[in-house]
């Protein structure tokens, strides 16, 4: 890799590191409890910065949708809640979808959308995935880019961020029922951080060169003589969320490649800081809720080890450039001229080494936005974004997803430790029982089984097949990355699936629905359960957590899980490929 | 006709999704904590001799 290429790295790192600790206490006080709550079922809420501020307008939203912000609910009802905004959005949207044609600012008369497509993008934007079988730019009016895509972009994000707050306030309350009020923590979430974040975001992009207009097309005749249509829009306003949010959606059909997207290589910088700040940021939070500064840092340590092992992965095969080529005696080499490495499908303004690092920013985190045409990397260099994804995004993962994720595993990692000892799983002083590991086992499962069964109809259906762009296991890879990416809630595309077919709207649609709502509510219950249990008293015999050993451990256990799940898939996929250069 | 199919997958899923929770609820087992009810404190984990 170049010099460049590791500074880009090593500021990255800092930038990361910084924003963590700075957003990290921010999130707690907005999320926390004011004192250790044993027994109280009226939990009083830790004051935040910009209370005087945030608090009127909060006020407001609560009279005027009938909220009572005092009022905390079990976990059954806080679920209840969710499901119920969640089915309310993916019909409003569907219905906006299919009837955008007659609503206004539609300046580029963007027709309907057909109903299996507004299946799968109004499941796609509500569950945080932004799968997009469409160009952007073609296929949806302003008004659903901002009343309907935009929206979605602020909520479906904050509804993961939801159930990582009701995990922690689990695992912080003893002996309650009570863990939360889900309006109340989507109504702070939207006013305190993501509108405040994304506003800020949005201004520095368009200082920058990203476009923010309502203009439709605008005609052009180019430096040749040739006509041109260029496309105009509020790109910079849904740009910003849609990385704050991990959310991936480009207005553009080449997402962040496109320079009203991403212009340079500064936006292209931010917007990778902007994909981490917020999942790095909450296991700062984390440890700040549950009083134990050192839980947080050893789920940072984890996400950032398994981040920074894709990073290396993406970037080193990218820049390595193609075996192919280079016996054919074309030059990959880094010089004044060119940026080296496996330059297809790759930008000249981030190279090949911002594809690797955006690459894996983007599916570490379900954000799915590229910057690149991950279908062109080399095949080990495309095995890391989709390994990423199969790790069930918490490298670091979505906005809330990946800490539940991640804390689903230290579950699981403390059960594994108890068995090896002969002790009784404890974390962070709560038994870890039956029941517990029950719905453990029903979170991991769920994903990998609706993954690999719809990929593999997929590739022996012929109507499905016809879809596949490339023979043998470059094409197993386009049909398990897409359902890789749906189930996980990514939404990044490999390229080359023709996924706009009714088989692939509707299934990548229930996949995404799958991924999403059959994971919230095992890790509701297991909030629910964990709530409700006394702290036992650290003892001799207590596994500690919060060390450098616990975090190797919690490496080992996902990777060996995710492993001994994928490898048979990723073997007939990538690594045969690679094997075949 | 296919908006009223998908439509219905969709409000099927969300039903299913609720039949979920009530299924985890019965793993999880009833709730027997009340404000303020003592709860006796955990046992200390037993040591299991090799």
């Amino acid at each position: 890799m170049s010099g460049a290429a590791w500074l880009q790295v090593l500021a990255l790192l800092v930038a990361v590191a910084v924003g963590t600790r700075l957003l990290g206490p921010y999130l707690a006080a907005v999320f926390g409890d004011a004192d250790p709550v044993d027994g109280d079922e009226n939990p009083r809420r830790a004051k935040a910065p910009g209370d005087r501020f945030f608090e009127p307008i909060e006020r407001f939203i609560y009279r005027l949708c009938g909220i009572d912000p005092d009022r905390e609910q079990r976990w059954t009802g806080y679920g209840a809640s969710l499901l119920a905004f969640s089915l309310m959005s993916v019909l409003f949207l569907y219905a906006m979808l299919r009837l955008q044609h007659l609503l206004p600012m539609n300046p580029t008369d963007a027709p309907a959308v057909p109903s299996p497509l507004a299946f799968n993008t109004a499941i796609s934007f509500v569950t945080n995935t932004n799968w997009q079988n469409y160009g952007g730019e073609l296929a949806m009016s302003h008004l659903t880019q901002m009343a309907g895509l935009a929206v979605q972009n602020f909520v479906s994000p904050i509804v993961g961020l939801c159930v990582a707050m009701v995990l922690i306030r689990s695992l912080a309350r003893r002996r309650v029922s009570v863990v939360g009020n889900f309006w109340v923590d989507l109504v702070r979430s939207t006013t305190r951080i993501f509108l405040p974040l994304a506003i800020v975001v949005a201004i520095v992009l368009m200082s920058q060169g990203v476009i923010q207009n309502l203009g439709g097309f605008h005609h052009v005749t180019t430096v040749a003589g040739a006509s041109q249509e260029i496309p105009g829009g509020p790109v910079a306003s849904q740009e910003a969320i849609k990385q704050l949010g991990q959310n991936g959606g480009g207005f553009f059909n080449a997402n962040s490649m496109h320079p009203f997207e991403n212009p340079n290589g500064f936006t292209n910088f931010l917007q990778i800081f902007t994909i981490l700040l917020i999942p790095f940021a909450l296991t700062y939070a984390y440890g700040r809720m549950v009083r134990d500064q050192k839980q947080g840092w050893v789920l940072f340590a984890v996400m950032a080890i398994l981040w920074g092992a894709s990073a290396a992965l993406a970037m080193g095969m990218e820049t390595h450039g193609n075996p192919e080529l280079a016996r054919q005696g074309a030059n990959q080499e880094v010089t004044a001229t060119q940026s080296g490495g496996n330059f297809e499908g790759k930008e000249t303004r981030f190279g090949s080494a911002g594809c690797g690092l955006f690459a894996a920013s983007t599916t570490g985190t379900s954000t799915g936005a590229v910057n690149c045409a991950h279908d062109s990397m080399t095949p080990l260099g495309g095995m890391s974004p989709m390994a990423n994804m199969m790790l069930g995004e918490v490298s670091p993962g979505g906005t809330g997803a990946g800490l539940y994720g991640m804390l689903i595993f230290a579950l699981l990692s403390v059960f594994i430790a108890g068995l090896m000892v002969g002790r009784t799983p404890e974390y962070l002083g709560k038994k870890i029982q039956a029941a517990e590991m029950k719905l453990v086992v029903l979170y991991i499962v769920m994903v990998p089984a609706a993954v690999l069964c719809f990929a593999a109809i997929s590739v022996v259906m012929s109507s499905s097949k016809s879809s596949i762009l490339n023979p043998g296991p470059h094409g197993l890879s386009e049909v398990v990355y897409a359902f890789t990416s749906a189930g996980n809630n990514n939404g990044s595309a490999f390229g080359g699936l023709t996924g706009n077919t009714n088989w692939y709207n509707t299934t990548l649609g229930l996949a995404m629905l799958i991924g999403r709502f059959f994971l919230i509510i095992p890790t509701l219950a297991i909030a629910g359960s964990l709530v409700r249990k006394q702290k036992a008293p650290a003892t001799a015999g207590t596994f500690p957590t919060g060390t450098p050993l616990f975090a190797g451990l919690l490496t080992g256990v996902v990777l060996i899980v995710v492993g001994l799940t994928y490898f048979p898939i990723l073997s007939l996929g990538p690594i045969v490929e690679q094997l075949g250069l | 006709m296919s908006d009223l199919i998908y439509l219905a997958v969709i409000v099927g899923f969300f039903a299913l999704a609720f039949g979920l929770l009530r299924a985890c609820e019965h793993i999880i087992g009833p709730d027997t904590t009340a404000a303020g009810t003592p709860v006796p404190p955990a046992a200390e984990p037993v040591e299991v001799s090799s």
